[in-house]
């Protein structure tokens, strides 16, 4: 299993190069000069081109990709943002922990409260709880989460007075950032359980199982549900990727200042570093979530684990064989 | 029916929801009595007559009347650093532009030139200046700025390299004295000096140098305020510092003022409409810069642009004049004057100004307008080129273009007010058999096609630009700024350079030269301007009387602030 670990933690080191590459090329070619913007229509072709040089944008394609890679993986440096000359390493270490706590927060409430609707609808199919559960998930899902960020804000925050519009000034700052992030995710988390459940409730095992006399919270919980969580876990790994680099809409709603809208504002201005460092840092972050999610599967399931641990004996047997020969 | 039942209550919820967030927001300021509003008009500039005129109106106010010692400030954006020599927005130009730095010259409100590090500034000829600096200048850490500081910044901006459009008119100093120092200007534009002596702040090199961030996050200046706390992206702090250098009150500039405000606060509040409501409700006093969306003017001044009670409001003209650029160069049709004046003549300002800004906006009938200290308002009674479509489809036909056949590519930026314009453009342009393709592009990627050196990007370029001076926001005209041997609009017109620099050199500038360039650029037709919007700083009735700064910033110090 520590062999699998050790492998998986490795492949990260392409697929991150990988990704390092695709985005250096995509802010590379994409129309549109840093210099430009940061001077202004005034400028003179002269200082356009003494700002392109300081920037390093005069050098060739080749030479720009690898400083740029030598830099983010040998010396572990993002660079400077060009519009504000702030280390984008130092700025992501300040912005990343308010995206992820409404990450965090998001996939907490899909796991406590979207999956035990799911088994609920699940269990109680064609029934009020079922049509309710659905109703619900579908208000969810439907609902934009910009429109429901600015009716909180109205209710709660100038009507009632109970929670902060904007900023990040107290804890109480993340309740409706989390709340309107997370409803989509709860909603989708419902739909899925769901219609995973009903699949495993039909299954042979689980007559079997109430057939021996099992109590239906036994059947549910012990056999049908780790059968179900394999595809929620990972949808729920996905949700908190896409909801690092996704939550631009509501940062901006409530003025939080995350990854989302530093991302968005520089690719507006063509900040290369900060575009860059931002969607490497993104991919590290997203490949961890990823391998924990992999071995969570090996938690849950133990054919999964036995799987892993098979393919890692392979691996030995066939060096072992190699150096007998 | 079951079915049904949901369907009807998930129907009746949505149309609820619906109106509730259609529905207007209504205040407790909304629900007092009303008292005439006061209307105050504040002087303008004594230099000339044409300086940007503003209003101040107030509505009923149920402040205390005692002073208050805190201002809260909304901002759209973060500074994101505190470096003094960044490029200019409107968040650093609201919080420490004159706050924390000061440079060795400001402009007022009304134009007026005022000395603020600089003592004295003397012209001793052509484009030398004698620099004498107040000797008494220290900053937070108690260093005295000395001639060799201001060097020292010169070099530092420079190196930086985001304020280029402003030091390009520096050549050297020299110093002559621990206090005195020679400027040598590389041209004698009439605009070098003061881009130089107001765009650059002046720090202490020894305060600068012992700077882990050069500044980015511990700023130290010479300014009356110095940072207490900042949070990025959320909050900053400015407070008063117990002593400012310049002791002498007479000596001291009107945006180096800090009257009873001992603290600013600002909040950063990224979404429009919520910093609308921010202010709505009181939670922040102002919002700088043009914070205020027009969308939202409702929610603070009446019809007329009066403050509706609890608010104070400050009207003044924008910088800002929209117009069009048209490409002359030979890769374009509009190289022909004819077409340039059937578009031109195609076009009902007029109606654009009304249907877009109602009385938020002037029509432009020249490239000037009343914010511009050389303006001559007799250019601007009427239009060289007015609404006269019979008159454009004549041009056409004698251009060779009937009904259709001509197509026009026309690029801008992809915001609201530029892509609404756009429109009423081509609808104009199509009433007289004009096809005209609209592009709008993202700032970054319009930058780049509107200097597209080949000049086959565009036909026309609606845009808007601003300047020290009239001839300052016409440098797309200028041959200098290029290097490819033709200007900004791809031609190179001996005459337009001519008048041109004798419209922008210090010795010759004058409002004469410059009404002569615009009325050369009239005549050829490569520009049409079409309005300038006017610009609202608004206030909750904290603030009875609001001071701006030039770049429409508000100087709490100089206005009056009272207790809620």
């Amino acid at each position: 299993m520590e062999r699998y670990l050790i492998k998986r933690v490795l492949w990260l080191i392409p697929v991150v190069l990988g990704v390092a590459i695709l985005i250096f090329s995509i802010m590379y070619f994409v129309p549109g000069d840093p210099a430009q913007i940061i001077l202004g229509a005034s400028a003179t072709q002269d200082e356009i081109l003494n700002m392109r040089h300081q920037m390093g944008l005069d050098k060739p394609y080749i030479v720009q990709l690898g400083v740029f890679l030598s830099d983010t993986f040998l010396k572990l440096d993002f660079g400077k943002s060009y519009v504000n000359h702030v280390p984008v390493f130092s700025a992501l270490m300040e912005r990343f922990p308010r995206t992820a706590l409404i990450a965090v927060v998001c996939c907490i409430f899909q796991i406590i409260v979207g999956i035990p609707m799911g088994i609920t609808a699940a269990t109680h199919q064609n029934r009020w709880q079922d049509r309710t559960c659905v109703v619900l998930a579908m208000i969810g899902i439907s609902i934009p989460s910009f429109w429901l960020a600015q009716m909180l804000i109205l209710l709660f925050a100038f009507k009632l007075n109970w929670l902060p519009a904007f900023g990040i000034t107290s804890w109480n700052s993340y309740i409706m950032p989390c709340f309107c992030s997370m409803l989509m995710g709860v909603a989708n988390q419902t739909r899925f359980t769901r219609t995973y459940m009903l699949e495993q409730i039909r299954s042979d095992y689980i007559v079997t199982a109430r057939a021996k006399g099992l109590s239906e919270r036994t059947v549910i919980y012990k056999h049908a549900l780790p059968n179900t969580l394999i595809p929620l876990i990972t949808g729920i790994g996905g949700d908190f990727g896409a909801a690092l680099g996704g939550t631009v809409i509501i940062e901006n709603v409530f003025s939080i200042p995350g990854i989302g809208q530093y991302m968005v504002n520089a690719i507006g201005n063509r900040d290369y570093p900060v575009v860059r460092g931002s969607v490497v840092f993104l991919s590290i972050m997203f490949s961890l979530i990823m391998l924990l999610v992999d071995l969570a599967y090996a938690f849950i399931d133990p054919r999964i684990k036995a799987q892993y641990v098979a393919g890692s004996r392979k691996m030995v047997m066939k060096k072992g064989a190699h150096s007998n020969a | 029916m079951k079915k049904r039942i949901i369907a009807a209550i998930l129907t009746t919820v949505f149309a609820i929801s619906m109106l509730s967030g259609c529905g207007s927001l209504t205040t407790g300021a909304d629900e007092t009595n009303a008292e005439t509003a006061e209307s105050t008009a504040t002087s303008t500039s004594e230099t000339t007559s044409s300086s940007a005129s503003a209003t101040t109106s107030s509505g009923a106010s149920a402040a205390s009347g005692e002073t208050a010692d805190t201002v809260t400030i909304g901002l759209a954006q973060d500074v994101e650093s505190f470096n003094p020599w960044l490029m200019a927005q409107d968040a650093r130009q609201q919080v420490y532009y004159n706050k924390i730095y000061e440079p060795l010259e400001n402009i007022t409100f009304d134009g007026e030139r005022q000395l603020v590090l600089a003592k004295s500034v003397k012209q001793e000829s052509g484009g030398i200046y004698d620099i004498e600096l107040w000797n008494n200048i220290v900053d937070t850490n108690g260093n005295n700025i000395t001639a060799d500081d201001v060097i020292f910044s010169f070099d530092q901006c420079n190196e930086v390299g985001q304020l280029a459009w402003a030091t390009r008119y520096l050549d050297h100093f020299e110093k002559t004295g621990d206090y005195t120092l020679k400027m040598y200007t590389k041209d004698e534009s009439s605009v070098g000096l003061d881009m130089l002596l107001k765009t650059v702040f002046i720090v202490s090199q020894k305060s600068y140098e012992a700077s882990k961030d050069q500044f980015a996050t511990t700023p130290v200046g010479t300014g009356p305020y110095t940072l207490r706390s900042y949070v990025p992206g959320s909050t900053i702090e400015l407070i008063a510092k117990d002593s400012y250098w310049q002791t002498d009150d007479s000596s001291r500039s009107q945006a180096s003022q800090v009257g009873n405000i001992k603290t600013i606060d600002y909040k950063v509040i990224t979404d429009p409409s919520q910093l609308a409501l921010a202010l709505q409700m009181g939670q922040v006093d102002c919002v700088a810069g043009s914070g205020v969306s027009p969308k939202d003017y409702g929610n603070f001044v009446d019809e007329n642009r009066k403050a509706l009670d609890g608010f104070t409001v400050k009207s003044y003209i924008g910088a800002l004049i929209y117009h069009l650029e048209f490409n002359c160069g030979d890769k374009s049709v509009l190289q022909d004057q004819k077409l340039r004046e059937a578009v031109s003549y195609a076009i009902d300002s007029q109606s654009i100004v009304t249907s877009m800004f109602g009385q938020d906006a002037m029509v432009c009938n020249t490239n000037s307008s009343p914010y511009y200290a050389d303006y001559d308002s007799s250019l601007d009674s009427s239009r060289v080129y007015g609404y006269d479509p019979d008159k454009a489809k004549e041009l056409l036909k004698d251009a060779g273009y009937g009904n259709g056949k001509l197509t026009l590519n026309l690029i801008t930026q992809n915001t609201d007010t530029f892509t609404k314009c756009a429109t009423l453009i081509q609808a104009y342009l199509q009433q007289v058999g004009i096809n005209c393709k609209v592009n709008a592009y993202e700032d970054a990627l319009f930058q780049t096609n509107r200097a597209d050196t080949v000049g086959d990007k565009w036909d026309i370029c609606l845009n808007s630009v601003m300047g020290l001076n009239s001839t300052g926001r016409l440098g797309v005209l200028d041959l200098n700024a290029y290097q490819t041997g033709k200007n900004g609009l791809y031609i190179d017109d001996e005459t337009l350079q001519k008048k041109y620099m004798t419209a922008n050199l210090a010795a010759s500038y004058s409002k004469e030269t410059v009404t002569d360039l615009l009325k050369y650029i009239d005549e050829k037709c490569y520009l049409y301007p079409i309005f300038y919007t006017k610009g609202y700083a608004i206030t909750t009735s904290k603030i009875k009387d609001i001071a701006l700064d030039r770049n429409d910033a508000l100087i709490p110090g100089a206005s009056t602030i009272v207790a809620k």
